[in-house]
């Protein structure tokens, strides 16, 4: 299975899943191989194990917007280490990412002033319109001790749409 | 999805990778394989697979083989 770069940056190559590519059976675990062939033509072998150990969907309780400030709370997920949060807007092209949050720990996210810290590109949610509030939930590798980004074991999706008001 | 993990997991890789480019340094990756979970829109749990490799320099081509071979 081959792996891609993002445009012309070609120090990252991955591959991410389509809708399509979902199935109810997880991956196997086991060691996964990557052959590199690298920009001087030099073959590179290394490797990655996926664990069994997988982390499920959180389900978001609750959500609110009140005097400017939004509240989004979630039931914690079993082996679950950090979680990440975005407000985003499905677009026909993709998402508008209006906030994200970096790893955070617990069941609550709070965003005060919620005009001004959610936003995308400066213009912030309006009135009427529907967006989605996203809980991530993370779990890493046995090993990974630093540079958890490289590290991750599986990551869970949880959403809701609101509307704005 | 994509702008998901590309967006942060790229700024990881500009911090770690890219303070040693140049030809005397050798080349080193890093790959990263991960469990992505979901729930279907009738209920039960769907799983997918994503796959990463972040090096000091760029690639031309860069292939997965799982442990079932494919």
């Amino acid at each position: 299975m081959e792996l891609g770069a993002d445009g012309n940056y070609t120090a990252t190559f991955f591959k991410e899943p389509a809708d399509e590519d979902y199935t109810s059976t997880p991956p196997t675990p086991g060691e996964y191989n990557f052959d590199i062939l690298t920009e001087k033509n030099k073959e590179v072998l290394i490797s990655d194990v996926l664990e069994s150990n997988y982390v499920m969907p959180v389900e978001i309780t609750s959500y609110a917007l009140e005097d400017n400030t939004l509240s989004i709370g979630w039931e914690e997920t079993a082996s679950a280490e950090a979680y990440r949060v975005r407000f985003i807007q499905m677009t026909d092209d993709g998402e508008n990412v209006y906030f994200a949050t970096n790893f955070i720990e617990g069941d609550t996210l709070i965003v005060e002033n919620a005009t001004s810290n959610i936003n995308y590109q400066g213009t912030p949610p309006q009135p009427g319109e529907d967006y989605t509030i996203e809980v991530m939930a993370y779990n890493f590798e046995a090993d990974a001790e630093a540079e958890l980004f490289y590290n991750i074991q599986s990551i869970s999706t949880a959403r809701r749409t609101i509307t704005w008001e | 999805m994509k702008k998901i993990f590309f967006s942060i997991l790229a700024i990881a890789a500009l911090i770690t990778f890219n303070s040693c480019n140049d030809d005397e340094t050798p080349f080193d990756a890093d790959a990263d394989v991960l469990v992505l979970t979901r729930y279907s829109e009738t209920g039960p749990p769907e799983f997918a697979a994503a796959y990463f490799v972040y090096a000091n320099k760029s690639m031309q081509d860069v292939m997965v083989i799982t442990p079932g071979g494919q």
